[in-house]
């Protein structure tokens, strides 16, 4: 990303995006935070961003939500770039190891929201095309249905059983060690 | 995505994830609490067995499993577990018969040996499917006089890239010290899906004059060539050290024998005090390259260590050492057997505190130079990786 460079304030301020959430709220951010989404970053190549990029399908309190990870992941992205050159191998490993140590505490601090936003998140992640946000929220997703037993995914989701025993029996059947 | 018949609660909107999404939430889930979650609703069960989504699971899971192989003795009749580097078991596999138990781990099958009839099946454990090996030896080997029973064996199984056949090279030594007839029968078997009736087929004995180390952590298969250490009458026990510690190696495309590989250590002061044994050493392939690790006593107030030296040039017997591992708590030679390095460099080992009674995983963290026990284990005879895919249902071929 070359606007992001450091020493590039000028062209990175020039850079403004306006997006605007499905509740009409305008939200303006810099090149280099918005183009963590990929959707995004094709538009402005297509240079169809005049006027602000209008997004349908999110909603303000999510979209708010986004930025500021993109806003985090951005500056820790710029942050790497720009101090391999001024820190000696050494200090850069100590600054690396500090920022990536921040990165995972925002990252967790992120993610305590209820479910209903962590899905929210997720759906606009995928819309967007951030790859860092998709898998962090996918992956907490992920983590809070290990070890859980069928009939409590079912109960977390409210998804019914449509199978029927027979069926059940055979799944259980084929992959017994599963259930043990 | 949920089936529309579902009735859900006007709260639940967030329950209604697209397909897409499902899928990306699913492929990071480990593979056992998948198998559980077929049985959520027909909708999970087509998703999570579906052939994409099942080659693509251990994509998204690179880190291998380590299979642990118990002795016989075990009274719970567990054949092996399939754990993850943490040591959480993920698959128990029992045994058929109370005489069966594991003889090593190798490319995703599992050897599984009967006792009673010495023959050798290797079992696929995602899907329970067995390849039977052939009974008995193979016919030019039947001369000797001798029965399967009087043997002790060892297998190798390799993949040949260029016919991307699976070929095992097994080493049977007859229990009885023989005068009369050799020491050491190595065969070959192609693994073949439709032929029940292949046989064993005898190979020369390697051209120098020497026997191959039987125990399973002597040996290691890379790009279809079986390593091999050589074993005592190599070397030279009035000197209380390997006088020249060497490698065999056979390829199993060619099936012939290649030239020997000279080991790393050429000097006493190499070695370390005290004699050195078979168990002081160990094969392993570590970043794509053949690695002997190599056990050293405490000397000196310096806790034990291992040695790990990795073959960088076999014509020329080059072999660097990378690692030098302290094993700490311990007296005597460390046993341990190398493993795997993962991605951020850390090495996994297996650490054998006393055969077929107790040993340990540990992790090593090369720039802390420490090293952590995951596991204990007990009764483990065979330890190998496990990189298949579990996903893999009965009536699937994978």
């Amino acid at each position: 990303m070359a606007s992001a460079g450091s020493g590039d304030e000028k062209a990175a301020a020039a850079a403004m995006i306006t997006l605007i959430s499905s509740d009409n709220e305008k939200f303006e951010v810099t090149e280099a935070t918005a183009t963590l989404s990929q959707t995004i970053r094709h538009m402005i190549e297509d240079g169809c961003t005049d006027g602000g990029v209008p997004l349908p399908n999110v909603t303000s309190k999510i979209l708010a939500r986004v930025i500021e990870y993109c806003k985090k992941h951005a500056t820790a992205a710029a942050g790497e770039e720009g101090s391999s050159s001024s820190f000696s191998d050494a200090a850069f490993l100590e600054v690396d190891r500090a920022f990536l140590e921040e990165l995972e505490e925002f990252d967790d601090a992120f993610l305590e929201v209820d479910r209903a936003t962590l899905f929210d998140l997720i759906l606009a992640a995928n819309y967007l095309d951030i790859k860092g946000l998709l898998n962090l929220t996918c992956q907490k997703v992920a983590d809070s249905v290990k070890g859980k037993t069928p009939e409590q995914i079912r109960e977390m989701y409210n998804i019914v059983n449509d199978l029927t025993p027979e069926e059940e029996a055979e799944i259980r059947r084929e992959t017994q060690w599963a259930f043990e | 995505m949920l089936p529309s018949s579902h009735r859900l609660r006007p709260d639940t909107r967030a329950s209604t994830l697209p397909e897409d999404v499902l899928y990306e939430i699913l492929l990071r889930i480990p593979a056992k609490d998948l198998c559980r979650l077929r049985c959520v609703c027909r909708a999970w069960r087509s998703l999570l067995s579906d052939p994409h989504f099942v080659v693509a699971h251990p994509t998204c899971h690179p880190e291998p499993l380590i299979v642990v192989g118990y002795e016989r003795t075990r009274p719970d009749r567990v054949l092996c577990d399939i754990m993850d580097l943490s040591g959480h078991v993920v698959k128990r596999v029992l045994a058929g018969s109370e005489n069966e138990w594991v003889m090593r781990a190798q490319l995703d099958l599992i050897c599984v040996v009967t006792d009673s009839t010495m023959s050798c099946q290797l079992l696929d454990p995602a899907t329970g499917a067995i390849h039977a090996l052939p009974e008995g030896l193979a016919a030019e080997h039947v001369v000797y006089g001798l029965n399967i029973l009087d043997y002790t064996a060892m297998t190798a199984l390799g993949l040949v890239a260029s016919t991307g056949e699976y070929k095992v090279l097994r080493v049977l030594e007859a229990t009885p010290d023989p005068d009369w007839h050799p020491c050491q029968l190595y065969e070959v078997f192609t693994l073949d899906h439709g032929n029940s009736q292949a046989c064993w087929r005898a190979k020369k004995a390697p051209p120098y004059r020497c026997s191959v180390e039987l125990h399973y952590t002597c040996s290691v298969v890379m790009d279809g060539i079986v390593y091999f250490l050589l074993s005592d009458n190599g070397w030279d026990h009035s000197t209380a050290y390997p006088r020249d510690l060497v490698a065999a190696s056979f390829d199993l495309e060619t099936e012939e024998w290649g030239a020997t590989i000279r080991g790393p250590l050429s000097s006493p002061k190499d070695h370390g005090i005290g004699a050195s044994s078979w168990s002081d050493f160990s094969m392993a392939v570590l970043s794509a390259s053949v690695v002997l690790g190599h056990g050293r006593p405490s000397c000196h107030k310096v806790s034990p260590s291992i040695d790990l030296w990795f073959l960088i040039d076999s014509e020329k017997g080059l072999w660097v050492k990378k690692h030098s591992i302290q094993i700490s708590n311990l007296y005597g030679r460390p046993m341990v057997q190398p493993l795997l390095v993962l991605s951020d460099g850390r090495i996994i080992l297996h650490h054998v505190r006393n055969i077929g009674i107790s040993s340990f995983l540990k992790i090593y963290d090369p720039g802390s130079k420490t090293c952590m026990d995951v596991v204990k284990m007990d009764h483990h005879y065979a330890v190998g990786l496990y990189r298949g895919n579990l996903l893999g249902l009965p009536n699937h071929t994978s």
